[in-house]
């Protein structure tokens, strides 16, 4: 269980993330949404404790990531918005020193590698975009985790290897990992997630279960995505 | 412990094996001209005492100031290879290329990554701050010292098939210390990088201590504030021509301690920062 209780994370700017309360259960799948700057990285990498959060009460199956971070990120698996790996190192590579670093086995990771159609031989520098994010995809999850972060997974991705990818995050949830992902679009995620959370300007404006996104969509006699793009046109006219 | 450090040491190595391994031998390979100069009598005449002859007529020789800004304490000792290599190369260039080597590899697992993005996915990892840190103190030194050795290795390796010669114990002797004034610059640089993220800082720390700390050996007889930074601060002061004169522990005591107290810092930074994403 992913759990995010008044996380308020600012930067020296004033700019960031206020009074953010999330919580995903056991096997749950959460779809964080909104538009850019809107704070969905910030929320992710707070949580992770790359950035220092000013108040915020985080836990991950009840261990909490900034103050016990080994513990805490032996069961997470986080994937980076904008996934940087080095350039000149293969996907095998990365595999072998996170699986070492894991204490897990490589087997996981290769057999993803195959599912992904992923050249694992092959420098970063020689893969397509998608591909270096297929890297980075299975280096979040080979170690199979009970807590999965994940921001804006199907950047660069194709359909085939987007449908690949939410076939492999269903049956992690089915196995009970609970998910957070980042999006800024909701017909991407709508068939993968069980509930969502829409983030404006550093502050989360709503929280329920897709289905009741759905049926609000359907008694404002609209679609799920314009009923999304309603969040920020509505605020819009009060401005 | 051990497998964190065995695990994390190998990523860091060959995430950066290019730079380490260019480092590692170009400035070595190039040094071995050296010994090959003093070897040959026609190439000792034509570059070591036609530049002598041409700095002693031009006054550069008389000039404290001038020979300080070189690291020459001995002008006449530096003509010969042992002079050169003890009183000259270890005492101002060796530091400068372990400085900039280091400073350089330290921001590509440091704070250089961070500002390219790579650094996120190693803080994703099962790793604490402190063993990241540990982990990359101990590359700093280890390589910093290492580095050099390999570099005086090529130019000893290159006497033993010229006419020229180096006492090898006092090589080792002299290098230790020169390596520790290289290694106490990008140990600064470094400190400053984990302490803000920011690799330009990195940078302007390491390279601007070593500056600070040059100027103040060059300009120590003029002024008593760079005398007594020379004499009590400064990791060029601390060069007391080990070849000569043998390992002196205060010397090796001040850039040891030099170097803590910046890892220190750097550490007391790093540890609770946001990280430069």
């Amino acid at each position: 269980m992913i759990s995010i209780d008044n996380l308020t994370m600012l930067y020296q700017n004033g700019k960031g993330v206020k009074n953010i309360s999330i919580s995903i259960q056991d096997g749950e799948t959460k779809a964080l949404l909104g538009p850019n700057g809107s704070g969905k990285t910030t929320t992710m990498r707070s949580f992770m404790g790359f950035l220092k959060c000013s108040y915020g009460i985080l836990s991950v199956n009840k261990i909490d990531p900034i103050s016990n971070p080994v513990e805490a990120k032996k069961i997470i698996g986080f994937l980076p918005g904008d996934s940087r790996l080095p350039d000149n190192l293969s996907s095998e590579t990365l595999f072998k020193f996170a699986a070492n670093a894991r204490n897990v086995k490589l087997d996981y990771a290769l057999e993803l590698a195959t599912n992904f159609d992923l050249d694992i031989k092959q420098t970063l520098k020689k893969l397509s975009k998608g591909n270096k994010q297929k890297t980075a995809i299975i280096l979040s999850l080979l170690h199979k985790p009970k807590a999965l972060i994940l921001d804006e997974p199907t950047s660069g991705l194709d359909p085939f290897h987007q449908r690949t990818l939410f076939q492999i995050l269903n049956d992690f949830a089915n196995n009970g990992t609970s998910i957070l992902l980042s999006s800024h679009i909701i017909s991407e995620v709508e068939k993968t997630v069980d509930s969502l959370a829409v983030m404006k300007e550093g502050e989360k404006i709503y929280d329920q279960s897709l289905e009741g996104f759905k049926k609000m969509a359907e008694q404002n006699n609209t679609s799920a995505e314009n009923q999304f793009f309603d969040f920020f046109d509505k605020e819009k006219s009060f401005d | 412990m051990i497998k964190f450090l065995a695990t994390y040491g190998w990523y860091i190595i060959i995430s950066s094996q290019r730079w380490i391994s260019t480092w590692t031998f170009a400035p070595g390979v190039y040094l071995m001209i050296i010994p090959l100069a003093f070897g040959n009598s026609n190439l000792k005449e034509n570059l070591i005492d036609g530049q002598k002859n041409a700095l002693e007529t031009s006054g550069f020789s008389d000039n404290s100031v001038v020979l300080n800004a070189f690291g020459i304490s001995n002008w006449d000792s530096i003509w010969s290879l042992e002079g050169l290599v003890s009183g000259y190369l270890m005492n101002l260039f060796m530091p400068l290329l372990i400085a900039v080597c280091i400073i350089g590899l330290m921001n590509k697992i440091g704070a250089k990554s961070e500002e390219d993005g790579t650094f996120e996915f190693v803080a994703s990892l099962p790793f604490t701050r402190t063993m990241i840190f540990s982990a990359q103190a101990i590359i700093l030194i280890g390589l910093g010292m290492l580095i050099p050795f390999v570099w005086v290795n090529l130019i000893f390796i290159m006497t033993l098939f010229v006419d020229a010669s180096l006492n090898y114990s006092s090589l080792v002797e002299s290098v230790i210390q020169s390596a520790l004034g290289g290694v106490s610059f990008a140990a600064f640089g470094f400190a400053i990088g984990a302490y803000t993220g920011k690799s330009s800082l990195s940078w302007a720390a390491g390279i601007g201590l070593l500056a600070m700390e040059w100027l103040s050996g060059m300009l120590a007889q003029t002024n008593e504030i760079f005398e007594f930074v020379k004499e009590w601060i400064s990791s060029f002061g601390a060069y007391n021509n080990p070849y000569v004169n043998g390992l002196d522990f205060a010397d090796l005591s001040l850039v040891i301690f030099k170097i803590l107290l910046f890892l220190i810092i750097g550490f007391w930074g790093y540890r609770d920062r946001s990280l430069n994403l």
